[in-house]
């Protein structure tokens, strides 16, 4: 009878089309928008993840990694002096301008470390030498940077490389290195400095350093190295872990804390969830209505089969099969395009995208909620169909 | 006509069905008592409205009975449970309706077995099975055709292989002449007396066709939801009938 149910299900074209439409449109609106809210959420808390460090400490009101209250320098020897602090050092994090030898003024995440020990300094090099930042003038930009920062963004064959030349208030700079790094989410390509050579890029200010970046004795729990630095210092600590959506986060992590702040203090949760709203909605409505009036214009075939013996079990199994059905191939092509998506997104580095397996389970379940809620809709009415109706045509 | 048996497949007595409730509620049937015999083809004739649906629907199983005795096939349907009497349906019952009821997006062979899948036949074997009763009643060549390609004719040869084709001991049909012309309607009728009637099986036929009394065993007339005459059908001659 599943095989009949299948057969009755695909002999009826449009409908079946409909339905896989619905739910294609349902599974892509709310897979790709959900991808893309977690990709830019992801895109706030990139600095956390290009300037490595177990621990950030910051001006106690601070909230979020994008925001900078200026420190004193002697804030880094405050934290240097807590017992469970291993090492301390400064970091200089703002948003300077890069003028260009065109002339054309470009953004870019300025990124002041430590010289002696690079705390803080790029991970993953692709060209250069880290060490060649101790040289007068130097600088190490990300892949990003290469095109951002070329004069012409649309040749490949032009863009920046190692010994390239651009100014950051008026004092020169010069490209060591390229690095590998997150996308910011000002859009500001990442460009690593000195400390000091940071400060004398940006515009002066009577507190310029913007975070301690720290790391615990050996034994001693970042939690319990945070902790103390806050106790100590009056200054607030966060604990920086590998930051992955799926993993175990508490709001003493930055990068939660910076999320958190995102969520609560900007418009975009709410612009992004009305979007998968609107999918599930389209889903439901679609489905729904498109099912129903399947099962409506079957009825008189349902009501032949009950007469002739179904029992209101297998025409429930059937209805629930044609639904699911619809709702596997649905979900799969709307996955397929979300993923033909993502990989134009990765491939040219946004607009953002960032999935992890437990979104499209979810939004399976979603979408076999709304298959459900269509079968129930028709269940109901076969369920209340009485037999010898069919004797009345 | 050959020679009919009298034992009784269906056996209805003392049957009542109303609708409605309060005011509005009118008795349609009142104390039917009917059989149908073993071999038998039973026609029930009537003006519309006098309870000819309603009295094939409680011998089918599909509508309760307010009083009175369903015996069919030696089974009391009226003390069975509504799972077990839709049991027996599928095991026991074949139908033909007045509008052939074929499924448009399944081929001939497959609306043909759907009794056999309702009772949980493999799809395959069941298509087979489906495929030789549609060889009896003349379509085996066109078992792959879908309804809309056959004409009205044809389709209710299909209705009758799907009918038949789980071997059920009672037919019930429903106007089965009435969506076809004089001549597709003489055909069925042959066609549905030659493969349908034979001994252990029971038909029960509602029409309004007197063109086709003649293929009955038996004929009962109702009006205003009563049996009001009874008479049987010999050598074909079909008796007058008061009005």
């Amino acid at each position: 009878m599943l095989r009949l149910a299948l057969k009755m299900l695909f002999g009826d074209t449009p409908k079946y089309v409909m339905l896989v439409v619905g739910l294609f449109f349902a599974t892509f609106l709310m897979a790709q928008q959900t991808a893309v809210f977690c990709g830019l959420m992801r895109w706030t808390t990139s600095t956390l993840k290009n300037v490595p460090a177990p621990l950030w400490v910051v001006e106690s009101k601070v909230e979020q990694v994008n925001e900078v209250n200026p420190m004193r320098d002697t804030d880094v020897a405050l934290v240097r002096g807590v017992d469970s602090v291993e090492w301390a050092m400064p970091l200089y994090s703002g948003i300077q301008r890069v003028r260009l030898t065109n002339g054309a003024f470009k953004i870019i995440q300025l990124i002041g470390i430590d010289p002696a020990t690079f705390a803080g300094a790029p991970v993953d090099m692709i060209a250069g030498r880290l060490e060649d930042l101790r040289l007068p003038n130097t600088v190490i930009i990300d892949d990003l940077a290469t095109e951002r920062l070329s004069e012409n963004p649309g040749d490949s064959k032009k863009r920046i490389k190692i010994g390239d030349i651009f100014e950051i208030n008026d004092i020169e700079a010069r490209v060591v290195g390229i690095c590998k790094a997150m996308r910011s989410f000002t859009g500001g390509p990442y460009v690593w400095t000195t400390y000091e050579r940071a400060l004398q890029y940006s515009p002066p200010q009577r507190k310029m350093l913007s975070a301690v970046i720290a790391a615990p004795k050996p034994g001693i729990s970042l939690e319990q190295a945070a902790a103390d630095i806050q106790r100590s210092t009056g200054l607030r600590a966060f604990v920086n872990r590998d930051f992955t959506l799926d993993s175990q986060q508490s709001h003493s992590e930055f990068s939660t804390s910076t999320i958190w702040w995102y969520v609560k203090n900007t418009g975009i949760p709410i612009s992004f969830g009305i979007t998968v709203l609107v999918g599930f909605i389209v889903g439901v409505a679609i489905s729904c209505q498109t099912f129903y009036s399947f099962v409506l214009e079957n009825m008189k075939h349902l009501g032949a089969l009950k007469a002739m013996g179904a029992s209101n079990g297998i025409l429930c199994l059937m209805l629930i099969v044609q639904s699911i059905t619809v709702g596997i191939i649905g979900f799969g092509i709307g996955l397929l395009g979300t993923s033909m998506f993502a990989r134009v997104a990765l491939d040219k580095q946004q607009p953002p995208f960032f999935m992890t397996w437990h979104m499209p389970v979810a939004v399976l379940i979603i979408i076999m909620g709304i298959c459900m809620i269509a079968a129930l809709l028709g269940i109901w009415r076969v369920s209340r169909y009485e037999p010898a109706m069919v004797f009345r045509g | 006509m050959s020679t009919i048996s009298t034992d009784n497949l269906v056996r209805v007595r003392g049957i009542v069905k109303s609708f409605g409730s309060g005011g509005d509620r009118f008795t349609v049937l009142h104390g039917i008592d009917l059989d149908a015999g073993d071999g038998q083809i039973l026609m029930l004739v009537g003006p519309s409205g006098c309870g000819k649906t309603t009295l094939i629907s409680i011998i089918a199983g599909t509508m309760h009975a307010e009083a009175g005795q369903i015996m069919v096939l030696g089974s009391r349907l009226d003390e069975m449970k509504n799972s077990r009497v839709t049991k027996f349906r599928a095991q026991n019952i074949g139908f033909i309706f007045q509008s052939f009821n074929l499924i448009p997006t399944l081929n001939c062979a497959e609306n043909a077995c759907v009794p056999l899948l309702i009772q949980g036949m493999p799809f395959n074997k069941a298509v087979d099975r489906a495929r030789d009763i549609l060889e009896k009643v003349g379509l085996g060549d066109r078992w792959k055709h879908h309804p809309s390609q056959l004409s009205g004719g044809q389709q209710q040869r299909v209705a009758i292989a799907r009918a038949l084709v789980h071997e059920p001991r009672l037919i019930i049909c429903d106007e089965p002449t009435a969506s076809l012309d004089a001549h597709n309607g003489a055909m069925v009728m042959e066609l549905f007396h030659e493969v349908a009637r034979k001994p252990g099986r029971a038909v029960v036929i509602v029409t309004h066709d007197n063109r086709i009394f003649k293929y009955a065993d038996r004929i009962a007339r109702m009006n205003d939801g009563r049996i009001v005459e009874v008479h049987d059908v010999v050598e074909g001659i079909v008796p007058e009938f008061e009005h």
